[in-house]
């Protein structure tokens, strides 16, 4: 079948990326852009995790995906569709940041945050309790932004993106053993921080535990 | 707040890691599960892990407006470059875009520069012929003084002597051969387009000796003024000094 043909017929939304990528790599375009929009969110989502800014992070967006496409006649299949396209979007990020010569941002836009928060939840929220939240993930970013970028991407690609330790171990070309660790450490620094700035407590923890183990 | 200092635990870091993201060896997350019924230490570090993980779900990115999309040329199709844009004009339509590039070439030849006092000046000089005047513009801030040179016109009167005299011979006949007559239009014309050219990249290079000379002279004033203006702030700033502090000394006294 031709790609003229190919992209004539309607894409199923059951048909696997792999199978999307081969007909994209036969000249499907449509089939490529089926692709892009299953994974322009989550790759958004990482950009602008890495880098703070939601413009930064939409420019970042659209390159992946034109290098994607660019690079797709080379891509192997060895790693799934997605791997491929997170390591190509936390390279340009790295470079991003390079440029610029600038640590990563990622405060949360004030003003903004509030409706946004608002419009993820289906239940009625109070202001106060808006409010709260967009204070917590504004320390949740600025706490994500002092760790080492391994550890920030670790966590990254298995908090948010939901990556087997294996697929980030083969992303960031480091032993399994060693994405686990970072990912341990980058836990364990994150706690510290947000110990820090008041928004954890780990007295909270021990409590709730103690009873039970003092008994 | 005093931060916790690393509780001591008895589980390695990626056994822990498996145990808190239920991945890996069925087996060793089982022995995990065991030892955290027994040991508080452990319990509590896996606690305060799952505590953070639970507070990095309250970080969402914004709702931004997507929708790439890639678009290509139908297969088959020729790739069009910007410099191809011009052959799909017609040919008068291309001639007459080659005069205006030209006309605009000469009249930015022609065209005298002056940055002094503070203004720059660009005019054109006199002797160009009105079409091209026209093209080129008269812009000066404010008006000053400009060298005016004639080199257009003077080349434009010796073309017109030459062709008189090489087209009439001293018996009053016309020189036989047009192309002969062409040649040397031709060449006086390179001539002269040659002569513009080096004339135009030395005006540009005095150009911007002049303009780094001045702004240069800018930078000192500037400099200078900020200096003077640092001198009478401080003065001011040690008489109020000196105001206050008798101020202070006769309100001691009169307590």
């Amino acid at each position: 079948m031709t790609s003229a043909a190919l992209a004539m017929t309607a894409i199923p939304a059951t048909i696997t990326d792999e199978e999307l990528v081969a007909r994209s790599k036969t000249g499907d375009t449509e089939s490529f852009n089926q692709l892009v929009k299953r994974w322009e969110r989550p790759i958004f989502a990482l950009a602008y995790r890495t880098l703070g800014r939601e413009e930064d992070a939409r420019d970042v967006t659209q390159e992946t995906f034109l290098r994607a496409f660019r690079a797709l006649p080379g891509f192997k299949g060895d790693a799934k569709f997605s791997s491929w396209l997170y390591r190509i979007a936390l390279n340009l990020c790295r470079d991003w940041i390079r440029r610029d010569r600038r640590a990563p941002m990622v405060a949360v836009p004030e003003g903004t945050e509030i409706h946004e928060l608002a419009a993820d939840k289906q239940e009625v929220a109070s202001v106060e309790d808006l409010a709260a939240r967009a204070e917590l993930s504004g320390a949740v970013a600025s706490a994500m932004e002092r760790l080492p970028d391994e550890q920030r991407n670790a966590i990254l690609l298995k908090e948010y993106h939901g990556l087997t330790f294996q697929e980030i171990a083969d992303l960031m070309n480091c032993p399994l053993s060693t994405a686990k660790t970072r990912l341990y450490q980058g836990l364990t620094l994150l706690r510290r921080y947000l110990a820090e700035q008041g928004k954890f407590d780990p007295s909270a923890a021990q409590k709730a535990k103690r009873p039970r183990h003092e008994s | 707040m005093k931060v916790e200092e690393k509780v001591m635990i008895h589980i390695s870091e990626e056994a822990l890691i498996d145990y808190l993201y239920d991945e890996g060896d069925a087996a060793e997350r089982l022995k995990v599960a065991r030892h955290l019924q027994d040991c508080a230490a452990c319990s509590v570090a896996v606690l305060e892990l799952q505590s953070v993980r639970g507070l990095l779900s309250e970080w969402t990115p914004p709702p931004a407006p997507l929708g790439f999309k890639i678009v290509q040329d139908a297969p088959g199709a020729p790739r069009r470059h910007w410099w191809h844009v011009g052959s799909q004009w017609p040919t008068w339509a291309q001639a007459a875009a080659g005069v205006c590039l030209f006309a605009a070439g000469v009249a930015f030849s022609q065209l005298h520069v002056e940055y002094g006092g503070g203004a720059l000046t660009v005019r054109a000089r006199s002797g160009v012929p009105s079409a091209l005047l026209s093209a080129a513009g008269d812009i000066t801030l404010p008006a000053a003084p400009v060298t005016l040179v004639d080199t257009a016109a003077s080349d434009a009167n010796a073309l017109q002597q030459t062709l008189r005299s090489d087209l009439t011979k001293p018996n009053g006949s016309p020189v036989n051969g047009s192309d002969e007559v062409l040649r040397r239009v031709k060449a006086m014309i390179d001539q002269s387009e040659g002569r513009q050219q080096r004339e135009l990249a030395l005006r540009l290079s005095q150009l911007v000796q002049d303009f780094d000379t001045q702004r240069r002279a800018d930078l000192l004033n500037v400099e200078q003024n900020f200096g003077q203006l640092e001198g009478q702030t401080g003065a001011e700033v040690a008489q109020q000094r000196e105001l206050l502090n008798s101020l202070v000394k006769v309100s001691q006294q009169a307590k």
